[in-house]
């Protein structure tokens, strides 16, 4: 469960507000710990041997756990237990709601089996238009593609960086997006037809975009060759500027 | 410090219970800030039944955790010193805090409150990150909801702690290899079990289990062996009777898929 999207169905509700949503979130990035600190706290890890990963991440956007195993810093079963605890101590939105005492426990019990139940329907209709070759409700898509700029609004900004897979696709891309702000940017957009919708679809995504201090590019490609869903694959432009590709 | 209506038979003494320190002394810095530093280690100390005195490490929470070890009964009296005081306005109030939590996420997981539980199942991990029963409920809360990413997590996690192999949390260790066999964790769950077969803690319902998976990844042969060896335990045992019914009718259609020419 995605912390921002079930932020964004409370506001929905109003149970809080867009504010008090945002101070919430920044305060649970301040609050959970990366792996890396936790890899120290642990004992697992020395501060360098964690500033040399974070370097070698930046030239190729593997996990952090990755490269500490490559480079014989961690086990496998130190990893096991590091990833263990993040997800244990790691606190969630509605946590946080309940240490503020903005909702108690048993209000918040309820409202995330809603969210749930909406969210299962939202992937049941995705999946049923993954599943279909001739896709007619493009309503639906648009609702999924406009919750995932919900999503970002309140995203940690990760930089990007040249996927392998790039090299060997032979897809054509239906439509190009590049998002960005004065740093550098992550996204996650899968689907897309060409129709006349998609320009609602422009339109409320620079509307939801246009307040957070992000830039949102879009640029349609004309050549549409149906519709596969797959990683998404991600390089950076000639221009420096982080591009999405959605196939 | 003393379990009131806990008496040694043997010699009448009451049983060892509570909070005991132990000074351990060290080398700290070096050069010439080099200095010996004393500090003080907290256990919490039960006696046993055969005399023995079982110690686990109290910790920075104020609750016992992590391996237990056991010593003597003269090693402990000679070098352990009773702390009453950490026992009653630390520990004590702690671990009920911590059992309460607990039994409160295992209410939410039996009223099908998945989230309230995994909540409060991470509640207690925060209190006691090795906690044997939380961790194997917060797995379990997983399993319910089908989260088979999460519930690896915790599969790993329990893989590596071999307390989770005790007796005590026989039922739990059982539901947790049943529920990763429901949600076709079928190689995970035989690991799992392989595990506690290899620490020697097995029975008949064990290696029904263990056929029982091993029948699921269509290898029927081994499915076999450890459903003789469940049946060589209880003859009686029906489910394992019905399996390996299924299981030598599954081999026969083997042989003779392998006799038709191609």
């Amino acid at each position: 469960m995605n912390d921002r999207f079930f932020g964004e169905f409370l506001v929905s509700k109003r149970i809080i507000d867009e504010n008090i949503l945002d101070d919430l979130l920044k305060e649970q990035i301040h609050r959970n710990k990366k792996i890396g600190e936790l890899c120290i706290e642990k004992g697992f890890l020395s501060p360098e041997d964690v500033e040399k990963i974070i370097q070698i991440q930046q030239i190729e956007d593997n996990p952090f756990c990755e490269i500490a195993k490559r480079l014989n810093l961690l086990t496998q079963k130190q990893i096991d237990e590091i990833l263990f605890l993040q997800n244990v101590k790691n606190i969630h939105l509605g946590e946080l709601l309940i240490e503020k005492k903005i909702i108690s426990f048993e209000q918040l019990s309820p409202l995330l089996e809603e969210y749930i139940e909406i969210e299962k329907k939202r992937n049941k209709y995705l999946n049923e238009y993954i599943q279909s070759l001739n896709i007619k409700e493009l309503k639906v898509i648009i609702d999924v593609i406009k919750n995932y700029f919900l999503r970002i609004k309140h995203e940690i900004l990760k930089p990007l960086y040249v996927h392998k897979k790039i090299k060997n696709t032979k897809l054509t891309p239906i439509l190009k997006i590049t998002i960005y702000n004065e740093e550098k940017n992550l996204f996650h957009l899968k689907i897309f037809e060409k129709d006349d919708t998609l320009d609602d679809f422009m339109k409320i995504s620079q509307n939801y975009l246009s307040n957070k201090n992000i830039k949102c590019k879009i640029e349609n490609i004309d050549t549409l060759q149906g519709i596969k869903i797959e990683n998404n694959i991600v390089f950076h432009s000639s221009g420096g500027i982080p591009v999405i590709l959605f196939y | 410090m003393i379990e009131p209506n806990k008496k040694n038979n043997n010699n009448n003494l009451p049983n060892i219970y509570g909070v005991f320190s132990i000074k351990k002394e060290g080398i700290v810095g070096a050069g010439h800030t080099k200095k010996k530093s004393a500090h003080q280690l907290l256990f919490f100390a039960e006696e046993k039944d055969d005399g023995s005195i079982c110690i686990q490490p109290i910790n920075k929470n104020f609750v016992p955790s992590g391996p237990k070890s056991f010593i003597s009964k003269e090693e402990f009296l000679q070098n352990f010193i009773p702390e009453p005081d950490i026992y009653i306005n630390k520990v004590y109030p702690s671990m009920r805090h911590l059992q309460k939590t607990i039994a409160r996420a295992e209410r939410h997981r039996r009223n099908k409150e998945y989230y309230s539980a995994e909540y409060e199942f991470k509640n207690a991990l925060r209190i006691d990150e090795e906690n044997i029963r939380a961790t194997f409920g917060l797995g379990l809360t997983y399993l319910d909801r089908g989260e088979k990413d999460k519930a690896k997590l915790v599969f790993k996690r329990l893989y590596n702690l071999n307390a989770a192999f005790e007796r005590e949390h026989k039922h739990l260790f059982n539901e947790f290899g049943i529920k990763m066999r429901k949600n076709k964790m079928y190689k995970e769950a035989l690991k799992f079990y392989l595990k506690a077969y290899s620490l020697e803690k097995w029975d008949e319902h064990l290696f029904f289990n263990i056929a029982r998976v091993l029948f699921e990844l269509k290898k029927y042969k081994p499915a076999l062996k450890f459903i003789n060896k469940a049946l060589a335990l209880n003859p009686n045992f029906m489910e394992a009777i019905k399996l390996k019914n299924v299981i030598e009718k599954c081999l026969q259609n083997e042989k003779s898929v392998a006799r038709i020419p191609q």
